[in-house]
């Protein structure tokens, strides 16, 4: 499985499109796109999953390191999350860091 | 896996070098084998997750790529008070490691993630993913059982 990542940044407000798995094949893609971002400059980052069916602890990772490395103030979401990831997120207490929005 | 073990049947089974290039083939056996024995989306999808998380240990930190194999197969088991299981097994001869299931805790669930290390959730995930996990070292090999309660032992 592979995954692709379409950036889209507008302001401070920065949202990734990814479509496929993340897993530890393809998380160090997503950490690659998200070093080369200016994280601490960002106020909202938006990790959209509609098309992503399967997240293991490496895409988690990826998201950690991303709330660590923005402003105390910034907000990480994730939007459209099916219900298998949501459970993980918030079974890991990582929903304290992370929001789910759901369009 | 005591109490659990009265009666099994392997169905598949896959064995390859541990290797990147291989990830894509032990992903699609364990996906498939969930879905298809698997009817409960959730179950299915902790094992496929747990799963990945132990074959990610496998090919991440078993040695030397060119002697270590991982094996996996699935069974179905009958518990002795005649609960259905459907499990994975997976196994190495890689370097021992024993994920010490048993005392296994989350590695920081009320730390704010601006102060979480990066790692530990992979095992916890594997834990907290399946209705049974287990982990044995008959030398020289690795062996994880992943089990989850199904409600058939037809496949889907």
């Amino acid at each position: 499985m592979t995954l692709t990542i379409q950036s889209i940044e507008e302001n401070q407000i920065v949202t990734l499109v990814l479509q496929g798995d993340v897993d530890t094949k393809t998380a160090p893609e997503l950490l690659e796109v998200l070093t080369n971002l200016k994280l601490k400059e960002i106020s909202h980052l938006k990790i959209e999953l509609t098309a992503v069916n399967f997240m293991s602890s490496a895409g988690l990772r990826a998201l950690i390191f991303a709330k660590q490395k923005m402003g105390h103030e910034s907000i990480v979401s994730v939007v459209n999350a099916n219900e298998e990831i949501k459970d993980v997120i918030i079974k890991t207490g990582l929903s304290t860091a992370v929001s789910f929005i759901n369009n | 896996m005591e109490n659990l073990n009265s009666e099994s049947n392997i169905f598949n089974k896959i064995a390859v070098r541990p290797s990147m290039e291989n990830w894509d083939e032990l992903m699609e056996f364990v996906t498939s084998e969930a879905k298809k024995y698997v009817t409960d989306k959730k179950k299915s999808y902790g094992l496929i997750l747990a799963s990945e998380e132990i074959i990610s240990n496998i090919v991440r930190a078993s040695g030397d790529k060119e002697k270590v194999l991982i094996e996996i197969s699935s069974q179905k088991y009958v518990s002795k008070d005649k609960k259905k299981l459907f499990s994975l097994t997976i196994s190495d001869n890689g370097i021992k490691f024993d994920p010490k299931f048993k005392t296994l805790t989350n590695p920081c669930p009320d730390i704010p993630a601006s102060d979480r290390k990066i790692g530990g959730l992979g095992l916890f995930l594997v834990k907290n993913s399946c209705d049974h996990v287990n982990y044995i070292y008959q030398n020289p090999l690795n062996i994880y059982t992943l089990s989850t309660y199904i409600d058939s032992l037809e496949e889907n």
